[in-house]
């Protein structure tokens, strides 16, 4: 379990904030390399024993069971000390000040949003990394594709994906690197959709149904089962068969159940219901100790030789800028005064229509199939790029089926058998599409510490301003042609488009890389220019993105930067990029 | 009848009772306004004069007891709100904010109807998602034909 406090006085090899996906990553190979790793959640307990690696997430179940609101947070504690957004409470924490609300939620607990997340892990695009070279739209990545292909294989064995080595979805993959597992079994849905759509076409772009590449089991992976079909990735699955990132906590926190642990392995130093509160630096711009809040108000401060910052691209820019004093009047980490903003989302826009079959719901991952083959071209240079998400559940998120469709047909004086024959045909041939829409990063949309709303601990609440592009309107008009053309081909009826938008849980772009200190926050390995011995991970290092979900690029991400502070450790020359 | 099942769980049904109880209507009863609720031992609570007029209809046997039933609830705010609330929370397993315990969640009809794992509940097996139900959903009033194989293998055997 954690440890109760820490000896001040101790200075670690490596802190890292945060025990999220990042953060765990990073812990577990550092530990491997036998750092000494102290490593700090908000979250109060892992749901988990670390003696013994027994999974223990029943909790969270029972808590997703008797919860009346079945959204992402459903499973999880709301820590009254570190609050966690919620899409029923959003602005019991977000501050919202912008033309749009921000919707996407995150977890802070212990193994953090990769509990909910639904499991999506794509590759980006080549020209992504160029969008700016390419397109004239974005910021151009101090990394290309090339740079980090050996790393996105690297993150697809370390999480476990299951996808087809031999799909081509825009991002190339080299012989030699396939899939650590086959591709999850198309659902009755996805195949029903990808043989109608077989020969469509888009603005003259071919509309692909392809199994998504998920970290969702479909052999046994990491002692974890595969996919049973629970239907439930988000908010939690019932047995572990999608990665979670309490799999590289565990090993980092006990080696002994790393198969992959050797020697030098060394068990990194838990410290949990411990937040952030300021990060201190010297008058030589050195990080010396990380501020941390209890729950009970009382404060320590822990020092490392090295931090590491893995607390969300939320959470990480409102600790940075809170953390202004005199000397650093724009925060920590923040000359460049692109801290915070930035601030994107996939933006999601909903679709949906009714079958003249049966294609059946809630069977299976809550998606498996999607159309990756829109998401890049040459009109990226006038509108955004977009994916399309194939839903297995049926119009759960447009319409909160199945259970409203129960009280309708209620409503209605259905009863009896008239009633079950009724709600089962009309629940089995619902098919929802969703549009999830490249944004454009924009200066203006920002996260910033409040100065005026606190939480219960007296920590600053994130004050958001958001707004959507004319270039994501654009994409959405597009999706949404592109949408009808595929109703059309499964003869559905009855399009409907939900109005607004909806956050697709990706926060990105807050805390952006790059090349020049004067437009970015850190170098491609998250090394802050102003403060060497601080690093920032997750995808707040984003400058840019396509479509696709952003985890999969976090973890490729993260791992290179492990292999790199190993390296700085180990003070060897600049490593290849092979591992 | 109103839920066409049978073998209800017993855990299930407890829950749902309670949560039903908690949440009859009572500012009306049959024919009258109540400002307060219904006076214990004095005004007949709905769910006993559902429990009633059900009585009466099945001992009349009339042929369609479903839709004399329906009929005759529909003529009463407070009794066919009563009913509404019976089938919901049957089928969905909650009702409004009203949950029940976690190990009643599965009992929610609504999975079985639609050939759905209950999400959450740890699923089938792999691969179960890729063909469709054994027992397939035919649009409503559909009478499934014969199997004429079967019959003419039944009329060769006699």
């Amino acid at each position: 379990m954690s440890v109760e406090s820490v000896d001040e006085s101790k200075t670690f090899d490596v802190a890292i904030a945060g025990a999220g996906l990042a953060g765990a990553l990073i812990a577990h190979r550092l530990s491997r390399a036998g750092l000494d790793v102290l490593l700090i959640d908000a979250g109060d307990r892992p749901y988990f024993d670390p003696a013994t690696g027994e999974d223990l997430r029943q909790p969270l179940l029972d808590r997703f069971f008797t919860n009346p609101v079945k959204m992402t947070n459903s499973a999880f504690p709301d820590l009254a000390y570190a609050p966690s957004p919620s899409e029923t409470t959003l602005n019991k924490y977000f501050v919202q000040k912008g033309s749009l609300p921000f919707q996407s939620t995150y977890s802070r607990m212990v193994g953090g949003t990769t509990y909910h997340w639904l499991g999506t892990a794509l590759r980006y695009v080549p020209n992504t990394f160029q969008e700016k070279t390419v397109y004239g739209r974005g910021a151009d990545w101090p990394l290309t594709y090339n740079d980090l292909e050996d790393w996105y294989w690297e993150a697809e064995k370390a999480i476990g994906v299951a996808g087809n080595s031999d799909v081509d979805l825009g991002a190339p993959r080299k012989a030699g690197q396939p899939y650590p597992m086959p591709e999850i079994l198309p659902t009755y849905n996805d195949q029903k959709v990808a043989a109608a759509t077989r020969g469509l076409t888009f603005e003259g772009m071919p509309v692909a149904f392809n199994s998504t590449p998920q970290a969702r089991n479909s052999i046994p992976y990491q002692g974890r089962p595969p996919c049973a079909g629970s239907a439930n990735c988000i908010p939690i699955c019932p047995i572990q068969a999608k990665y979670d990132a309490s799999v590289h906590i565990k090993w980092a926190m006990n080696p002994s159940l790393d198969e992959g642990a050797t020697i030098d392995s060394k068990a990194v130093t838990p410290l949990f219901s411990a937040v952030l509160q300021k990060v201190l630096v010297d008058d030589r711009n050195r990080i010396i100790g990380l501020s941390i809040k209890r729950p009970d108000r009382s404060e320590l401060t822990v020092s490392a030789r090295l931090y590491v910052l893995a607390m969300h691209a939320m959470e990480i820019p409102k600790v940075l800028l809170w953390s202004a004093t005199e000397t650093l009047p724009h925060g920590v980490a923040n000359s460049s005064g692109v801290v915070g903003r930035y601030l994107m989302d996939h933006d999601v826009k909903i679709t949906y229509a009714r079958l003249p079959e049966p294609y059946y719901v809630f069977r299976g991952p809550l998606s498996s199939s999607g159309c990756e083959s829109l998401r890049d071209g040459p009109f990226r240079k006038d509108r955004s790029g977009f994916r399309i998400e194939l839903q297995n559940t049926g119009t759960s998120w447009a319409t909160g089926s199945p259970f409203s469709n129960v009280v309708d047909l209620v409503n209605r004086g259905y009863t009896g058998k008239k009633l079950r024959d009724q709600l089962a045909w009309d629940v089995s041939t619902q098919i929802e599409l969703n549009g999830l829409l490249e944004p454009e990063p924009n200066y203006d949309n920002c996260i910033k510490p409040s100065q005026t709303l606190f939480d219960p601990l007296g920590l600053p609440r994130p004050e958001i301003r958001y707004s959507i592009s004319d270039y994501s309107y654009a994409g959405a008009k597009a999706f949404v042609e592109a949408a009808k053309t595929i109703y059309a081909r499964l003869g559905a009826t009855g399009f409907s488009e939900v109005p607004g938008w909806f956050g697709a849980g990706h926060v990105m772009g807050t805390t952006r890389m790059g090349h020049d200190p004067n437009t970015s926050c850190c170098d491609s390995y998250g090394r802050t220019h102003d403060h060497p011995n601080l690093f920032i991970t997750g995808s707040g290092l984003f400058p840019t993105v396509d479509s696709a979900n952003p985890t999969l690029t976090i973890t490729a991400v993260a791992l290179r930067t492990a292999q790199h502070i190993v390296d700085s450790f180990n003070e060897a020359p600049e490593p290849s990029h092979h591992q | 009848m109103l839920l066409d099942a049978t073998h209800l769980p017993e855990a299930a049904a407890r829950a749902f009772f309670r949560i039903i109880l908690e949440n009859t209507p009572t500012y009306y009863a049959p024919g009258d306004r109540y400002v307060e609720g219904p006076i214990d031992g004095v005004d007949p609570h709905p769910f006993d004069v559902l429990w009633e007029v059900f009585s009466q209809l099945e001992e009349e046997s009339t042929e369609d007891l479903e839709t004399r039933f329906n009929a005759t609830l529909a003529a009463d705010v407070s009794l066919s709100i009563l009913a509404r609330n019976i089938i919901i929370v049957w089928y969905n397993g909650y009702l409004g904010n009203n949950m029940p315990p976690a190990e009643v969640y599965a009992s929610a009809l609504v999975w079985q109807v639609i050939r759905a794992n209950p999400p959450g509940i740890p699923g089938p097996y792999y691969g179960e998602w890729a063909y469709p139900p054994s027992d397939p959903i035919l649009p409503p009033g559909h009478t499934p034909q014969k199997d004429q194989h079967l019959e003419h293998e039944r009329r060769k055997r006699r």
